[in-house]
């Protein structure tokens, strides 16, 4: 016997997810937030669940609906059904108890499509706990299908499951695309729902009155959106706070491994390759994981939680002026940490141009990466001041956010599209976040991160750290290597591109160097000015900022001054200096003028911006 | 017949319930009210409406769905 591909379909948030992973013991989250599950994730059934599973082998498949699609997601759905990449030939059908009465369409859907059934009948606990029993014999009978009840939280219902799919008969008939019901029918449908869900409850849940309860407070006008704020404010405030110590350990144990390698192999070409080039390359990398963790741990516990969905509820009214909705919100969030998973996250918008849109803008979010630049630069304009620093801190992050959604508006009007906007989504049951599964979440995106930009970030650093250190490898003088590198060669040649900006060329080499990422530019400005380096990153910017005031033109006026600076952080705030995000952004929107167009513009306003500044400031 | 965003324009906080009388948004939207449960006949309840003309979260069955004024002007009731 051969292997058989078994689909996962159900609606959103009907613990399809949780599920599948009760299945095949694959990591994966759960979702709470209509649509966010857009990656097919497949996996063998786990040996244990009995006599066969080692033949089975189960997708999961974007929630939807029904088979009828109508956002880019729920396309993967039937194109995984129909699309012949899969054999499939039976399908479970993963329904919520509590709305019986809506889903149980998706069932006959399937089964007129010609596909053999199972349905895994979940969140019936929530029936149990308020006194009432769902009659499985009824619900067969009413869906001509096997109905198993699945427990998602202790795993109940697995093994029975997994029985029932491997025992009913393959189709004999070809699975076909369905044609448009009509309302007549959907209505009919409804109607049989409608009896089942009478069956389970006489009465209402109580569950959702204490959901509409919560709903009439966090949907308020006035407390809602305070408790809005509140939220978002905590959560940003504590990727600053609780990240801080863990970044500077990452931060020192990577600086540590460098010197470490050069003391163990003597410092030679070799080991400066292995310890700057390599070990800082990776450090580049990891220093940012805690920060990227703990944005992403806020995110997937306010999904888990169901607040997610309110929070979009909330900002759709502000999104939608600029032509995007509540629904681009967690991944302009997500754009605070890393514009990388951000872009990934962009995939459950449904309308083509809004995600278009979103992923363009995205980028303009302060990033983890821009904050050790921005902390430098701010550093050196106000060192006695840091209040007035943390303002224009503040001042950045907004400036960024805003500009991003004047871009979105102004876009929006050229920008054509063919499908037709909506905004539709479904509030879920508010439920106490489960730790492990908002760890297994946080940990998967934060992953992502980590996977999608590592290769990326640690190739252009062993790329740059060659240039800047080539040819004169065996000089001694970290100095004198640089500025006779090849990178500062090209420095020089192109420093009349940095002129308007009020620099050097080498604050260009250090521009250029960013391309590996943003936070590179320190280090490199610390190479080019000579500071030096006693321990901690503290008394590094301290002698940095020093060097940096002592820094002359060749005709001996200042390289750093008030205009420079502010033109180099306008620079910083606008411009798209991420490789990583910029082959993220051409996967996602399979599209290399997306990219280009992305890359190349918002990299002129910056440059046109930062000159602006400089002329004006000067 | 009144559309579904009139009536929450004018009694925002009764959280009275309605019966649906037509959908006439285009296809994709009327066919997504229809597989969420809002067909005509079935009754509809206007929970909140957000902040400064934004969703109107209405109510039918078990569902909780938060919709534009713009997909809520082509919800008809009956009064």
């Amino acid at each position: 016997m051969n292997t058989q591909t078994i689909a996962l379909v159900g609606p959103p948030n009907s613990g399809k997810t949780t599920l599948f992973n009760w299945l095949t013991g694959r990591k994966q989250r759960v979702v709470n937030y209509p649509g966010s599950t857009v990656d097919l994730a497949v996996g063998a059934a786990l040996p244990h669940l009995g006599p066969g599973a080692e033949k089975i082998e189960f997708v999961d498949t974007p929630g939807t609906y029904s088979l009828f699609a109508k956002s880019q997601d729920e396309e993967v759905t039937s194109l995984t059904l129909f699309g012949g990449r899969y054999p499939i030939r039976k399908v479970i059908v993963v329904i919520d108890s509590t709305h019986i009465s809506r889903q149980v369409h998706l069932v006959k859907q399937l089964q007129e499509a010609g596909f053999a059934v199972v349905v895994a009948l979940t969140m019936c606990d929530l029936h149990e706990k308020e006194g009432s029993r769902v009659d499985i014999e009824l619900f067969e009978r009413e869906l001509q299908a096997p109905v198993v009840p699945i427990n998602g939280v202790l795993g109940g219902g697995v093994k029975d499951l997994v029985a029932k799919v491997g025992a009913i008969d393959e189709p004999q008939s070809e699975i076909r695309r369905l044609t448009p019901w009509s309302t007549e029918k959907l209505r009919e449908v409804f109607d049989g729902g409608e009896r089942l869900a009478r069956s389970v409850a006489k009465n209402e849940l109580r569950v959702f009155d204490s959901t509409r309860g919560l709903d009439r407070i966090l949907l308020h006008p006035v407390f809602g959106l305070v408790f809005f704020f509140v939220v978002m404010f905590t959560l940003f405030t504590a990727i600053y706070w609780a990240a801080q110590p863990i970044m500077q350990a990452v931060d020192w144990l990577f600086t540590m491994g460098a010197v470490g390698v050069k003391y163990l192999i003597g410092v030679n070409p070799i080991s400066e390759f292995l310890g700057d080039g390599v070990i800082g390359g990776v450090g580049a990398v990891m220093v940012f994981v805690p920060q990227i963790f703990i944005l992403f741990f806020g995110i997937s516990l306010l999904e888990d939680t169901g607040y997610l969905a309110r929070a979009a509820t909330l900002v759709d009214r502000p999104l939608s002026l600029v032509g995007l909705n509540g629904k681009a919100f967690v991944p302009l969030l997500s754009g605070f940490a890393c514009a990388v998973p951000a872009i990934m996250a962009a995939r459950s918008i449904n309308s083509k141009k809004e995600r278009w849109l979103a992923t363009f803008i995205i980028p303009f979010m302060t990033c983890s990466a821009r904050l050790p630049v921005y902390a430098l630069l701010l550093a050196f304009l106000f060192w006695d001041k840091p209040w007035v620093a943390g303002l224009w801190l503040a001042a950045l992050y907004f400036g960024g956010l805003v500009i991003g959604l004047v871009a979105s508006g102004l876009l929006n009007l050229v920008v054509k599209s063919k499908t037709p906007s909506f905004f539709l989504l479904e509030l879920p049951l508010y439920r106490r976040p489960k730790l492990a599964v908002v760890l297994r979440n946080s940990i998967r995106r934060t992953k992502a991160y980590v996977t999608k930009t590592g290769p990326i970030i640690l190739m252009l650093s062993v790329g740059i750290w060659v240039l800047t250190n080539f040819p004169h490898i065996t000089t001694h003088d970290p100095r004198a290597r640089l500025e006779q590198s090849w990178m500062s060669a090209v420095g020089r040649r192109i420093e009349p591109a940095f002129t308007p900006l009020g620099v050097d060329w080498r604050v260009g080499v250090g521009l250029m160097s960013a391309f590996a990422a943003r936070e590179v530019f320190v280090s490199s400005m610390a190479v080019m000015f000579s500071a030096t380096n006693t321990g901690s990153e503290h008394s590094l910017r301290a002698s940095l900022i020093d060097r940096m005031r002592h820094a002359r033109m060749p005709n001996g006026t200042p390289v750093f001054t008030v205009a420079s600076v502010a033109a180099l952080l306008v620079f910083f705030m606008l411009a798209l200096q991420c490789l990583s995000t910029v082959s993220v952004a051409y996967r996602e929107m399979r599209s290399r003028r997306f990219a280009a167009f992305q890359l190349i513009s918002m990299n002129i306003l910056a440059y046109i911006c930062a000159a602006g500044t400089y002329w004006l400031l000067r | 017949m009144t559309r579904l965003s009139d009536t929450s324009r004018k009694r925002p906080s009764a959280e009275q319930s309605f019966t649906i009388a037509d959908l006439t948004a285009e296809s994709i939207v009327r066919e997504r009210l229809l597989e969420l449960g809002l067909a005509p006949g079935r009754s509809v309840q206007v929970l909140k409406i957000c902040p400064f003309g934004g969703p109107i979260v209405v109510r039918a069955g078990s569902l909780s769905l938060a919709l534009r004024q713009n997909e809520a002007d082509h919800i008809w009731l009956n009064e």
